[in-house]
């Protein structure tokens, strides 16, 4: 090889310099992750303080160690009954629902290759509400109903814009948005013929629960539903270096070596789970899939396997923080938490529509 | 068919065979195509748009599977191996694609290392080695930190090159490689894939439309038309006139390049 052209002049031209980091390195992992676990904890303390009855961090602390040690149960005063019965499943479920949200908009972002996949803007949520609505008149009084309910509702509507959305040729971004927003608005209208035809007075507050409530607090089923979730976003991070392959494409995964028909429909199943138990109990918080896989990609990067766990803290926090502002921005009324979350949204997804090819 | 540091090669069997392949997909695609190819060999497939070269290059690298006959690798059925295990012998470079997620071109690359790895890990000293091997041959170091959507068009062929090399495979399918690029970047690039097969014995194929680089690069070249082979041999063999006009439909003048000693394609109108 005597011919040496320009590739391999560079060789030696490169060779001096110090090369950069190229892979995702377990330091990275660990500070990043690390980092924002301390402050979703902050940002929990921040949502326990705030409110009609602000509540010291020093109190905060002191009572959740006792419940934990379970000595506080019979004497509550005032303040541990407000922190323990009311903040704090609240601040719970805020926590979960931001998470679900989060790694179930991150999953659909590389399973349908688009920045603008999410629960809400695609009508999965719309799907799964509507599911949990039709539990909740067929079966009021199991409560396991609803949350198996709005996620065979998430589950349908997913196939359903797949199969809308896809071309010969791949994805489209027109028509992944198209088939949301028509599945969606006709979701929506199932759902008020509904309660309208069903006028039953146990479906007062409903509108607000639609809207993305968290005051319920979880129903007695945070607990399940904490579960649920921890196990779906356990899922995506095994998954997460399939996903970056094929964000990139079908066939690039293929011949990557990834068993892309086996990921993608885990995926699926895992996204509708996701968001089925979380509308379940929370209604549709709009949004928050977008706006918190996006910020996470802005700041680390696109890989997976960092955006995953990554997404789940920020959503954390943020739903967490956006439902500290639900309840104390107009008090003492509320706002319901989704509307807080979409008036953030709606222009981040303007914005990223206008970048998308 | 020698390797340049003299050591002798495994040779005796092909390392990818296509028996008596037949592919169909409302009309009949490819026709009874066999074929032996082996290590160190740089093979061009050339042909007139729809004759069958990128499905010919789908069923040896078994993403379609073919309604008869059979493609054998190292002996062995293709489909017998599992997606890893191929994917670890067979690098693929395709058409050039968008990617819509701001990744790097050094995360790009290194997802050549998936099939390397045990499940869910992080990149290990060998995986990084080599994705900076790659990244050096196909002279992409210098923008290893970019984004991938935001290179250009030649710039994101040669990354789309190292990622394939990343893998480190012994066979090397490439679809069209050198589009988008500039002359001299087509004719770096073929250089260097016909250095990497001679020195590591791999297998390449490449499709080209550009004859000419295919008489000056290629061992051997197969002729495509209507899904059958109408010539398999040294360019000198198959890119006669008369085969040449057979095939593409117009009339052409093939001459000796006096630098090279290659044969020289112009078309005669």
């Amino acid at each position: 090889m005597s011919k040496a052209g320009r590739v391999h002049e560079t060789v030696e031209r490169n060779s001096d310099h110090p090369e950069p980091v190229l892979a995702l390195t377990r330091r990275k992992l660990v500070v990043t992750l690390g980092s924002l676990g301390v402050g979703l904890a902050l940002v929990m303390v921040i949502a326990l303080n705030w409110g009609s009855e602000p509540i010291d961090a020093a109190v905060i602390y002191h009572l959740l160690e006792e419940s934990i040690r379970g000595g506080a149960a019979t004497t509550r005063s005032p303040e541990a009954t407000i922190l323990l019965s009311i903040r704090l499943p609240r601040v719970m479920l805020g926590a979960v629902t931001g998470a679900a949200l989060s790694v179930a908009g991150a999953v659909l972002q590389a399973l349908l290759r688009n920045p603008l996949a999410e629960p809400y803007v695609l009508g999965i949520s719309s799907g799964a509400a509507l599911g949990a609505l039709l539990a909740l008149i067929a079966l009021p009084t199991t409560l396991l109903a609803q949350p198996v309910a709005a996620f065979m509702g998430a589950l349908v509507t997913m196939t359903l814009i797949y199969a809308m959305s896809r071309t010969q040729v791949g994805m489209s971004t027109e028509r992944l948005v198209l088939a949301g927003i028509i599945t969606a608005s006709f979701l929506w209208s199932a759902i008020a013929a509904l309660l309208v035809i069903v006028h039953n007075p146990s479906l007062r507050g409903i509108t607000f629960w639609l809207m993305g409530d968290l005051s319920s607090g979880g129903r007695g089923l945070l607990g399940l539903v904490a579960g649920a979730v921890a196990v779906g976003i356990l899922v995506a991070v095994v998954l997460s270096r399939s996903l970056n392959l094929l964000m990139v494409g079908e066939e690039d995964a293929f011949m990557l070596g990834v068993d892309v028909e086996r990921v993608k429909t885990l995926a699926y199943i895992l996204a509708s789970l996701l968001t089925g138990v979380v509308v379940a109990v929370s209604g549709s918080v709009g949004y928050v899939g977008l706006i918190v896989p996006h910020m996470v990609r802005l700041a680390w990067g696109g890989d997976n396997r960092l955006v995953v766990p990554a997404a789940a803290l920020v959503g954390a926090m943020f739903v967490v923080l956006a439902d500290t502002v639900a309840r104390t921005a107009i008090a003492p009324r509320e706002l319901p938490v989704g509307a807080v979350t979409a008036l953030v949204g709606a222009p981040v997804f303007v914005y990223l529509l206008r970048k998308s090819p | 068919m020698m390797d340049v540091r003299g050591q002798p090669n495994t040779l005796s069997i092909p390392l990818l065979v296509a028996e008596d392949v037949w592919f169909r997909f409302h009309r009949p695609v490819l026709v009874s195509i066999s074929l032996e190819l082996r290590r160190g060999e740089l093979v061009a497939l050339i042909g007139p748009n729809g004759s069958g070269k990128t499905t010919l290059l789908r069923l040896l690298r078994n993403r379609l599977r073919p309604q008869r006959g059979r493609v054998l690798l190292k002996g062995k059925p293709i489909e017998r191996y599992s997606r890893k295990a191929l994917a670890r012998t067979i690098g693929y470079v395709l058409q050039d694609h968008r990617v819509g997620f701001p990744l790097t071109v050094a995360e790009y690359v290194l997802q050549a290392r998936f099939a390397h790895a045990r499940g869910w890990a992080l990149e290990g000293r060998e995986d990084v080695e080599a994705a900076r091997w790659a990244l050096r041959v196909t002279d992409a170091v210098a923008f290893s930190d970019r984004r991938v959507d935001e290179l250009s068009g030649g710039e994101r062929q040669r990354v789309i090159l190292a990622r394939a090399l990343a893998g480190q495979p012994e066979i090397l399918l490439l679809d069209e490689p050198t589009a988008n690029m500039d002359l001299a970047y087509q004719v770096d690039m073929l250089r260097l894939i016909k250095r990497l097969t001679r020195e590591r014995s791999w297998l390449s194929v490449f499709v080209t439309h550009e004859l000419n680089l295919a008489t000056e690069f290629a061992d051997r070249i197969i002729l495509l038309k209507d899904g059958r082979i109408l010539g398999c041999g040294r360019p000198t063999e198959v890119l006669t006139p008369e085969r040449l006009s057979a095939a593409f439909g117009c009339a052409f003048l093939v001459d000796i390049n006096p630098i090279s000693g290659a044969p020289r394609v112009s078309i005669a109108t």
